[in-house]
């Protein structure tokens, strides 16, 4: 495996990090998930700012 | 946002699921603490009580009481902070240092990147659970030190999602001012000094109450919202909710809150914390309802391994029901009631200063106090001075110096001796009060 193809299967992985964290700052009656998630969110989205991820 | 609980899985767990879940961190934290602190490793081995023997909640008892002098001795003897860790320095990003208030020596405080988290999520338990949400802006006022003081509270504001004030480096009436003029909701500080920041306010011309838009002010530090003539002169001085949160340096996150039912009692996070209570002079468990020494085990940091820890505070335990919130959560009935190390006894008769403090607060003529323990002809005295506001009529002086004696008296069957001061004399805090001095031990020092 090259790097490149190490590196692109890391930032899937921390896409499908993003976007769980995104599903779990939408969430309702959990403030200590919701709160979390979106501080969280913050946190991954710095891993992959080459990506320009949306932020929402 | 529908929840009123921050963690409405924990806080409202079946006490069988509760303790279960407890168990299983206090084996984790022993486990830890035996692994990679040599003071835990020595301190376990010495009382025989191997990790794995830890099988029940019932078994924390065979671990011996962790005391400050010991934290003070670890540290003293491998500075910079003792044999107790359980990290190497290299993994902390975070230090802090106790306040030396109390005069001991302080104690420096290593944190990990997850022991901060925590710090700031046991905050969001009480600030959450008290009312305050992501639509606040909350202003913090306090120094930024090293004191960890209300970093934890900041942290859990912003993780709340609530617009995040600093004050550090301000003086009383830019606080003021910024309070107004930044539409501030909730007001984060020690309650010694929101009552200050109300004098300089009332000062300034500003009548607090009217004119800012604070709803909540939350504070720790010192018992104050939970001395119930303290709690009322501060919601009337902010025309806002107060509420109590008490903590300390060596758990970092808050020990109990109160909730907005303010039912008169303090939660414990039962799900991050095992807390007992203690007879301080026998060391003998007490139940529901015995006033005691809290006995603190912190199941969320373990940078600092904080097992059956003595705190010196004294409070009574009473069951979950006591407050209708819901929370299966025990609960301190009036807060932190006062230390045991600040009892002081005058001919015989106990002195708890918050004691003296509820009854004083209730004369809404008084601005400032301060006690003065001293020996007169070699009897102990104890003097109140007192310093009235300043638009109070000299002429109701006498009358005011009669009726504070009176109630001291009759509360405490001793005879106190009251004297009014003039305005401004004594001394004002912007973090801890220290108002009680005593001075049996030096029969030179002028009481003025």
């Amino acid at each position: 495996m090259d790097c490149t193809e190490k590196t692109t299967q890391m930032e899937v992985k921390v896409k499908q990090v993003y976007d769980l964290l995104k599903e779990l700052s939408q969430v309702e009656d959990f403030p200590a998930i919701r709160y979390n998630a979106q501080r969280a969110l913050g946190t991954v989205w710095q891993m992959v700012n080459h990506l320009s991820l949306d932020y929402e | 946002m529908g929840s009123k609980y921050w963690n409405p899985r924990t806080e409202t767990m079946p006490r069988p699921e509760l303790e279960k879940l407890q168990l299983a961190k206090l084996r984790q934290l022993v486990n830890t603490a035996y692994r990679n602190s040599p003071f835990w490793r020595k301190k376990l081995d010495e009382s025989g009580v191997a990790p794995d023997s830890i099988k029940s909640l019932e078994d924390i008892k065979r671990i011996p009481y962790l005391t400050r002098d010991e934290l003070n001795q670890s540290q003293l003897s491998q500075p910079l902070f003792g044999d107790i860790m359980s990290i190497n320095t290299a993994d902390a990003v975070r230090y802090h240092q106790t306040s030396g208030s109390s005069g001991k020596v302080p104690l420096r405080i290593l944190d990990t990147w997850r022991d901060w988290e925590w710090v700031s999520e046991a905050w969001c338990y009480g600030m959450y659970g008290f009312g305050v949400r992501e639509t606040d802006v909350v202003y913090l006022a306090y120094g930024y030190g090293t004191f960890i003081g209300f970093w934890g509270a900041h942290y859990a504001a912003e993780k709340i999602g609530a617009l995040t004030i600093p004050s550090g480096g301000l003086t009383s009436e830019e606080r003021v001012q910024r309070i107004i003029n930044l539409g501030v909701t909730v007001l984060v500080c020690t309650p010694t000094y929101a009552i200050r920041l109300a004098q300089v306010a009332a000062e300034m011309g500003i009548d607090l109450a009217r004119e800012s838009q604070v709803r909540l002010t939350i504070h720790a530090g010192e018992p104050g919202p939970s001395i119930p003539a303290t709690k009322k002169m501060l919601e009337t001085a902010w025309g806002a909710k107060a509420g109590d949160f008490p903590g300390m340096s060596e758990t970092g996150g808050s020990t109990a809150y109160e909730c907005s039912e303010q039912c008169g009692g303090l939660h414990i996070p039962e799900d991050h914390y095992i807390q007992e209570v203690i007879d301080p002079d026998t060391g003998e468990p007490l139940g529901y309802g015995q006033r005691g020494e809290l006995v603190l085990t912190s199941l969320g940091r373990m940078a600092l391994p904080l097992i059956r820890y003595r705190t010196g505070d004294l409070v009574e335990r009473v069951e979950s029901s006591f407050c209708s919130c819901g929370r299966t959560f025990d609960l301190y009935r009036g807060g932190i009631l006062g230390r045991a190390d600040d009892m002081k006894i005058v001919r015989g008769v106990n002195i708890f200063p918050s004691a003296l403090e509820n009854i004083i607060r209730e004369f809404n003529e008084i601005e400032e106090f301060q006690i003065i323990i001293y020996k007169e002809k070699d009897i102990d005295q104890v003097m109140v001075k007192v310093e009235p506001k300043p638009d109070l009529d000299p002429n109701t002086y006498p009358g005011l110096k009669a009726n504070i004696a009176d109630q001291l008296n009759r509360a405490h069957r001793l005879s106190f001796n009251v004297r009014i001061v003039d305005t401004g004399t004594l001394p004002r805090f912007e973090l801890k009060a220290r108002r009680l001095k005593d001075l049996r031990d030096q029969p030179n020092a002028t009481l003025e």
